[in-house]
């Protein structure tokens, strides 16, 4: 059982991570010096739904229970499956991703598929370790992760342009307030809470975490993206592939503070490592339930071996991140329409269930 | 099981403190630190590019600390088609291996600067050896003559000379010449740039004379020079430098002109190698070179690279001297301070521009026997006037004579538009040229030294 805490924890890293890479990117390409309103934009259309989704659950059964309750055997696994396939679809652009930055940026004289099988290594023991250790770990970490942020934004102060948010509203209102609904696709990790809601202590304490969550992953965006508005004016802005690096790699305080991206690589290693054993975890777990297992570790090789697979499909970075908008586009209308769909279902079940344990108690 | 895990998780964590620990790649010996880059046409197609490392058995290493001058730094210069290119050819050449990731700054040639420097700047955007804030210079003798004129005296670290001599811009007339910013500007098409001039004291032989004297003709024919100053009788006089020992004086000296307006006054309008006379070191950064997009134009003295400054809100302070009606031959030194930001006012309807500066000023030196204490006041406002008269008049003919918008103009009429078609429409059809440019500015006396003499 997850502390409430931890959940919390481990949500802002789930949802913020994406920001890390190379996210930002499809806001800026997007709305261009405005992706920080689009940014708020997606947060008020997340809570929205979010909140919907709250108002319709009841108990603390995930989408794959509720699927069974509803359906029966085949209807689980039907969903069982879909909420692996957009796990697997999400984690394996992260296992290319980040190694493909990392070679970029730190390791360029290392073979690919090297830095790939080290990360997934690591990964699989940190989901072998278990949910717990990875969200206690998480949970004392993200502070860390959270004053290096700070600091990142404050010693970013002096290069800070005004101008360069300006006009306000960037590639136009269209852009940000139709295309750019897209982009909610940021907050589809919050998928993860209805998955492990039976490592909460009850749906209360689940909907608190989610909450609290969404507030503080939604504000290091909206931070993050503003920064990056305020550091890189438009259309240059649009060129990076990573920009939270490359705003890291600017940071020069005289003659003697520069490189503070050292620092960020840390940082960020980390983040991704925790994130990353988070994902393969519930991916095991997810097929744990969905096919009534005993144990989920049995599962670790297979599920790592296929993201791996999947993670080397695409030939080149290029193609890597020409699909992200794309997988992002299949991705969050199932993270957010499955739990809502389930939500009205659990409410059906639970009233069901309370009407006849009141006709119980009348006969 | 439990053995068995234990035995197992020890070896791992042997394994792993015995492998991870290690360096990998190259050990830093084995390493030739590049400290600057300089890029020179050559015949055909291929740049000459000159690759300045630091000699890392010379500097402060060792019981008898580092070394200065010449012997702390080699040059190797090779023709290739780019900058990696370049790299990849010396790597054949030297014993050791050249990283970039200390390189402070890359010089172009006027040639060079001439043709553009988009290709420079897309190299080192791509590039993660390469920082965002290394300086690009342009050098009117070339760049491998600048690098090879560079011989810091003071200095046993030859990156940090570079770091010294063009992070010290704030406080002189040299425009700031980050790479980023230079990219930013004609990436965004916002804006244009000014880089520093590299110049190298006294050097060359007729060709480069006759080229620098050009460059000066042209300075005043665009009346961007401290020439021509019609209410106290000036115009552009040409110091009459001594032609006594050219091995000891520079030569070049004598190319700057002298202003005779109220803003430096008396002072001589330098670009890079016209001013210092050190015999050491020849190398020196003074003036900016003029930037439409990635084209070099033009080419402004230090004067109006301070006056640059002073418009952009980007001088912090330095000492100057200022016109004093009386004492009209000598000058009175103030230290002045740009406390914030200037004001810009752009009516795009009635096609003005307003400019209002905030400056203070403390007296530093004056002629003897004068007291500024009785006419402080007026002193005050007088200085205030020539400060505006000559930024007005520098600004005007700037943007009269070039297409390039380095007062970032474009880009402060940003937050007039809601979106960015409507912005990119605009700077399609904006002609500041016919803008009439007002520059104002609210300058203050505020202290007179340790000295506060009674008034008549």
């Amino acid at each position: 059982m997850l502390q409430r805490k931890e959940m919390t924890a481990l949500l802002i890293n789930v949802i913020s991570l994406k920001m890390l890479l190379t996210f930002p990117r499809i806001f800026i390409i997007n709305s261009g010096n405005a992706a920080w309103i689009q940014a708020l934009y997606n947060t008020a259309a997340v809570f929205l739904i979010f909140f919907v989704t709250a108002k319709l659950y009841r108990g603390n059964k995930n989408v794959i229970q509720l699927a069974e309750t509803a359906g029966g055997k085949p209807l689980k696994i039907i969903v069982g499956m879909t909420v692996f396939a957009v796990l697997l679809i999400n984690f394996s652009s992260v296992v290319r991703i980040f190694p493909e930055s990392v070679k970029s940026v730190l390791l360029q004289n290392f073979k690919l598929e090297v830095i790939v099988i080290t990360f997934v290594i690591a990964t699989a023991i940190g989901a072998y370790i278990g949910l717990q250790s990875v969200a206690k770990v998480n949970y004392l970490f993200l502070p860390v992760a959270g004053a290096v942020l700070l600091a990142f934004l404050l010693l970013l102060i002096p290069y800070y342009r005004f101008s360069n948010i300006m006009p306000v509203f960037g590639q136009g209102y269209k852009a940000i307030f139709g295309k750019g609904f897209n982009t909610v696709s940021l907050f589809s990790d919050i998928l993860f809470l209805n998955i492990l809601l039976p490592h909460c202590e009850n749906a209360g304490e689940a909907r608190k975490s989610g909450v609290k969550a969404l507030v503080i992953g939604a504000g290091i965006s909206v931070i993050i993206l503003l920064g990056y508005c305020l550091v890189y004016p438009y259309p240059a802005s649009k060129e990076f592939i990573i920009p939270v690096y490359q705003l890291a790699r600017i940071i020069h305080l005289s003659s003697f503070f520069s490189r503070f991206e050292a620092l960020f690589q840390f940082v960020w290693s980390i983040l991704v490592l925790l994130y990353s054993s988070v994902y393969v975890y519930t991916m095991c777990y997810v097929w744990q339930i969905t096919f009534n297992l005993k144990f989920y570790r049995p599962l670790i090789f297979p599920v790592v071996l296929i993201s791996s697979v999947i993670a080397m499909v695409p030939n080149s970075m290029l193609d890597l991140i020409s699909t992200e908008e794309i997988r992002s586009l299949i991705v969050y209308p199932i993270a957010f329409l499955l739990p809502l769909i389930f939500g009205a279902v659990s409410r059906r079940y639970y009233g069901e269930r309370m009407r006849k344990d009141e006709s119980d108690e009348k006969v | 099981m439990k053995k068995f895990k234990t035995a197992v998780m020890s070896a791992a964590a042997i394994i792993l403190s015995l492998t991870l620990t290690g360096c990998v790649g190259k050990e830093p010996n084995e390493i030739a630190y590049i400290v600057a880059l300089g890029i020179d046409m050559s015949e055909g197609e291929n740049y000459e590019i000159t690759i300045q490392y630091a000699n890392p058995t010379e500097i402060s290493g060792g019981e008898e600390g580092g070394k200065a001058g010449s012997a702390i730094i080699e040059n190797i210069s090779v023709q290739a088609p780019n900058l990696y290119a370049a790299i990849g050819l010396a790597n054949k050449i030297v014993s050791k291996t050249f990283y970039l990731s200390h390189a402070r700054i890359i010089v172009v040639s006027q040639e060079v600067a001439e043709k553009g420097l988009r290709d420079i700047t897309e190299t080192f955007i791509r590039s993660d050896d390469l920082r965002p804030d290394i300086y690009l210079a342009v050098s009117l003798d070339g760049a491998n003559e600048y690098l090879s004129a560079v011989k810091p005296a003071m200095e046993v670290n030859p990156a940090k000379y570079y770091q010294l001599v063009y992070d010290k811009n704030s406080f002189m007339g040299i425009p700031a010449g980050s790479a980023k910013d230079f990219f930013f500007g004609i990436e965004t098409k916002n804006f244009d740039s000014f880089l520093p001039i590299a110049g190298v004291v006294g050097s060359g032989g007729e060709d480069k004379e006759s080229q620098k004297s050009e460059s000066s003709d042209a300075r005043e024919e665009g009346g961007l020079s401290g020439a021509g100053a019609d209410e106290k009788g000036g115009g552009s006089s040409e110091s009459g430098g001594e032609e006594s020992d050219l091995s000891e004086e520079n030569t070049k000296q004598s190319d700057a002109p002298e202003n005779e307006r109220g803003f430096e006054y008396k002072m001589k309008d330098y670009i890079g190698g016209q001013a210092a006379i050190e015999l050491k070191n020849k190398s020196e950064s003074m003036g900016s070179a003029i930037f439409e997009g990635d084209k070099m134009v033009g080419t402004i003295g230090s004067i109006e690279g301070q006056m640059f400054k002073l418009l952009m809100g980007d001088y912090k302070y330095s000492y100057i001297t200022v016109f004093n009606k009386h004492t009209p031959d000598e000058p009175v030194t103030l230290k002045m301070i740009q406390g914030k930001k200037p004001r810009y006012d752009i009516d795009i309807e009635n096609k003005k521009i307003n400019v209002e500066m905030f400056l203070e000023g403390d007296v530093s030196s004056l002629p003897a026997d004068y007291n500024i204490e009785s006419d402080i006041e007026e002193f005050q406002n007088d200085s205030g006037k020539y400060i505006g008269e000559d930024c007005t008049r520098f600004m005007s003919d700037f943007i009269k004579t070039h297409d390039s918008d380095t007062f970032r103009l474009k880009e402060r009429c940003k937050q007039k538009f809601l979106t960015n078609k409507s912005y990119d429409e605009f700077k399609e059809s904006v002609n500041f040229k016919e803008y009439d440019v007002n520059v104002t500015v609210d300058f203050k006396i505020r202290r007179t030294g340790l000295v506060m003499r009674e008034g008549d």
